[in-house]
């Protein structure tokens, strides 16, 4: 019908699509040649631009200032080959690519030249430019440029972002707010509504652990947030700093409704233990689930004593093998008689303890 | 005669709605991986993988790396594994009754001793001979499982049985892994707070035409034989647009077997690896789709498009055939195993929309094609073509083939750019056009000869003869 309304056959028509599909496919390998030109053209670019840059940051990171410079303002020299690339968006491009990437793995002297070059080349007028933009990876680019540079005079600019909606630029917020004041920089966490992920966990764990120790504040509100992941993540900072003095906010966690809560819990306080953690990992054990069982039974490995022993030889006898091994493993571990009650066991001729006894007999770490 | 006017139309019609459905959904693929590719390379752009990579904090990791036969290169591929970026890591490797001097060569190049190693037998496999661990602490992440052959689905059962860790990532061994693949492969399951992601692929390239030294990847280049050139055309269409898009709507039924990352708590709680079909790879995919869909739990299967992992391709014909052969035959299963969730909204997203596109796309196409093809020789043996409509509608669906291909070389292009001299891209560009002709057709038949196999019950996995990856191949 539609191809008699329009005076054409079907051959006329597949014709038609025909051409439209070729018309497409001179239209891809057009855009194919150019963007191979491009792309070739900018790598040829590329690696000069980047010997270029590389040498001006090879010279910043060794520059040291002369008297005369600390009188007035020091500067690193900037060749006139790179002023005149400046302007350059590409150039400009690699240039903090490269400046950004080395400072990631600078502290010390070196880190503040580079900084030091980057006000000199008047770069952050280009972040603030990017966090103005509507893009949100250009806004999260530019708040992690202002972090990487410790430009900490823009810290209201990058606040508003600490919650906001979208999680990249709320990540890069909140690492750049712990890059600008250290430990004081995760305060955000006393309002963060949204959770924080395992892998954000990760970037702030590994952030933190190149910042020297300081007093950790916060933390006691951040075990009660009702925020889970913060809770979370307080108690992988209790664990990873041994913070003894939150002991028995953790005991307050074992009866937390989340799970994971309490698995980690767990985990944490083994690293902050006192006479009655073993106790209290004991008390909970009855109403926890598998995960959470093994995971007392693993902390018990490392704190429990000869008085420990008969609730963990209890335990041999439980129906979950994963359990009984478990178990083994802890009076393995306490020396020197926890093992001797394995191999007494009632059950140690029968499977799978007997296999059991084999494995920790080998010694497998 | 009317009857016979009324099939004819109704075959004509049919296949028109089918290809007009078909066209569609290559359409809808090629526009959904668009938006996921690029917003992955942005959001990518901000990870420091470098800083993670020695994070004690990170997640454990357990490799499982099945074997039979490959004493030719084992030592390498083991070496290879080793030097992964990863810090809490444990690289199993598990040998399926070899007939060859493979655990051998292995016990002594990375002097290993036998021990009374402890295995929870949570899944059911064939029996363990010995398990082996290394006397050099420089090894300590190695573990070496000796057992009966019971099949690759066995083998990883076997390994997940031995593996302490919460994720297992299965490879295949001769499988040449980026440094830093497990961290990108890692990473979404450890950002994801709303759903628990179960499993996360990553894109699998040929490594033929590449150099490789070492087990490791020096330069990528483009294959000069046509065969490993065009599934490499292939791969770039199906992982860079497919499985983006099919993630994208969280309806990913396939993660390569070559190299994939599970949520070993659900693997287990599904039963593991099926060893009852050859396609165990997808079917396991789907029975963890199934189980979290029938428990209620959010989830979603990733992937990610990075290419982390180069394979050896078929270089012949004959190997080929096997290969897609045994595909075949692991999608039939896998979709008759899992049958009750054609068409049922019970199970979401998958139920009306990933397996009905497997099914009517993935598994009915060659058949359909194949059909076509027949009804096409005796009606023109009976002068009932009209002919200029039937070059019209080939020239039609040729061009639309090719022209999807060349999307995904610009994909490539603009994501990418593995191949980056302008003579690669050409090949690459000049071997869209040649692909409808000269291997389109032996996939589909090599297809309906899976389905015969399937329907005589043969359960064959086919011999995979490689030619080794390390020789770099004259030009």
């Amino acid at each position: 019908m539609l191809f008699q309304y329009f005076n054409l056959s079907g051959v006329h028509f597949l014709i038609g699509i025909t051409i439209i599909f070729c018309g497409f496919i001179i239209l891809l390998i057009s855009f194919i040649a150019i963007s191979i030109f491009i792309l070739n053209k900018r790598e040829l670019n590329y690696y000069n631009w980047k010997e270029l840059a590389d040498d001006l940051i090879t010279i910043a990171i060794f520059f040291e200032p002369d008297e005369l410079d600390l009188l007035n303002k020091p500067a690193v020299e900037i060749s006139p080959k790179v002023q005149k690339l400046l302007p350059n968006k590409y150039f400009r491009k690699i240039l903090t690519n490269q400046l950004l990437s080395a400072k990631e793995n600078m502290i010390g002297s070196s880190g503040d030249n580079l900084e030091l070059l980057y006000n000199q080349l008047g770069l952050e007028v280009f972040a603030l430019k990017k966090i103005k933009s509507k893009s949100w990876h250009k806004i999260a680019n530019g708040i992690k440029e202002l972090g990487l540079m410790n430009l900490k005079k823009y810290r209201m600019e990058v606040e508003p972002f600490l919650n906001y909606r979208r999680t990249l630029i709320r990540i890069e917020a909140q690492n750049t707010m712990l890059k600008f004041n250290g430990f004081q920089g995760l305060r955000f966490l006393d309002t963060a509504t949204n959770p924080i992920t395992e892998w954000h966990q990760l970037k702030l764990l590994e952030e933190l652990a190149q910042l020297p120790p300081d007093d950790f504040t916060g933390i006691e509100n951040w075990l009660n947030s009702t925020n889970d992941s913060v809770v979370l993540f307080a108690l992988k900072l209790v664990r990873n700093y041994h913070l003894f003095q939150f002991h028995q906010q953790l005991l307050q966690l074992f009866s937390h409704q989340n799970e994971s809560i309490r698995l980690h819990a767990i985990g944490a306080i083994k690293e902050i233990p006192n006479e009655t953690t073993a106790n209290h990992l004991i008390a909970l054990y009855p109403k926890e689930t598998l995960k959470n069982k093994l995971e007392i039974l693993a902390a018990l490995k490392d704190l429990a004593m000869e008085e420990e022993i008969p609730f963990i030889v209890s335990c041999l006898d439980d129906d979950f093998t994963d359990i009984k091994f478990a178990a083994a493993s802890s009076l393995y571990y306490l020396k020197p008689n926890g093992f001797k009650y394995v191999l007494t066991h009632l059950d140690a001729d029968k499977e799978p303890l007997i296999s059991i006894i084999k494995h920790f007999k080998s010694d497998i770490k | 005669m009317i009857w016979l006017r009324l099939l004819y139309d109704l075959v004509t019609y049919g296949l028109l709605c089918y290809s007009l459905f078909l066209l569609t959904g290559y359409i809808c693929i090629g526009i959904f991986s668009i938006g996921e590719i690029n917003k992955y390379l942005q959001k990518n752009s901000f990870t420091n993988y470098r800083m993670l990579a020695s994070s004690n904090d990170i997640p454990g990791i357990s490799i499982l790396a099945p074997a039979y036969n490959e004493g030719a290169n084992i030592i390498e591929n083991v070496r290879s594994l080793l030097s992964i970026h990863y810090n809490n890591l444990e690289v199993i490797i598990i040998n399926d009754g070899s007939k060859d001097d493979s655990i051998d060569k292995l016990m002594v190049a990375y002097d290993l001793e036998k021990l009374d190693y402890f295995v929870n037998q949570k899944i059911d496999t064939k029996k363990i001979r010995g398990i082996y661990k290394s006397k050099n602490s420089i090894y300590r992440k190695l573990i070496v499982v000796d057992k009966e052959n019971g099949g690759k689905a066995d083998a990883l059962n076997v390994g997940i049985n031995v593996s302490k860790n919460e994720y297992v990532v299965c490879i295949d061994v001769d499988c040449i892994i980026e440094q830093d693949a497990l961290l990108k492969l890692i990473k979404p399951f450890l950002e994801n707070t709303r759903e628990r992601v179960i499993a996360t692929g990553g894109v699998v390239r040929i490594a033929n035409g590449c150099e490789i030294a070492n087990g490791r990847l020096i330069k990528v280049g483009l294959p000069h034989d046509f065969l490993p050139r065009v599934q490499t055309l292939e791969y770039i269409r199906a992982f860079l647009l497919g499985r983006m898009a099919w993630s994208r709507l969280n309806a990913l039924m396939l993660i390569s077997g070559a190299f994939g990352a599970f949520d070993k708590e659900i693997v287990i709680e599904c039963g593991g690896y099926n060893h009852k079909t050859v396609g165990e790879d997808m079917e396991l995919v789907v029975r963890m789709r199934r189980y979290m869909e029938e428990h209620d739990l959010p989830y979603k299967v990733a992937f990610i498009p990075d290419p982390l992992c180069w394979t050896e391709a078929p270089a012949s014909y004959k190997i080929l055939g096997r290969q897609r052969n045994r595909w075949t035959r692991g999608t039939i299963e896998t979709l008759k195993f899992h049958k009750v969730i054609f068409l049922n909204t019970t199970y979401g997203v998958l139920g009306v929309l990933g397996y009905p596109y497997w099914f009517f796309f993935e598994l009915l196409a060659p058949l359909v094609e194949f059909t076509g093809i027949i009804i096409f020789v005796f009606l023109a043996l009976f002068g009932a073509i009209n002919w200029p409509y039937f070059l019209a509608l080939l020239v039609c669906v040729y061009t639309f083939g090719v022209l999807y291909s060349i999307f995904a070389i610009l994909m490539e292009v603009l994501s990418y750019n593995q191949y980056r001299r302008g003579k690669d891209i050409l090949n690459l560009m000049l071997t869209a056009f040649l692909e409808p002709i000269f291997f389109h057709p032996f996939v589909v038949w090599a297809a309906v000869k899976g389905n015969i196999d399937y329907l005589q019950k043969k359960s064959s996995w086919g011999e995979m003869t490689r030619t080794g990856l390390s020789q770099p191949k004259k030009t």
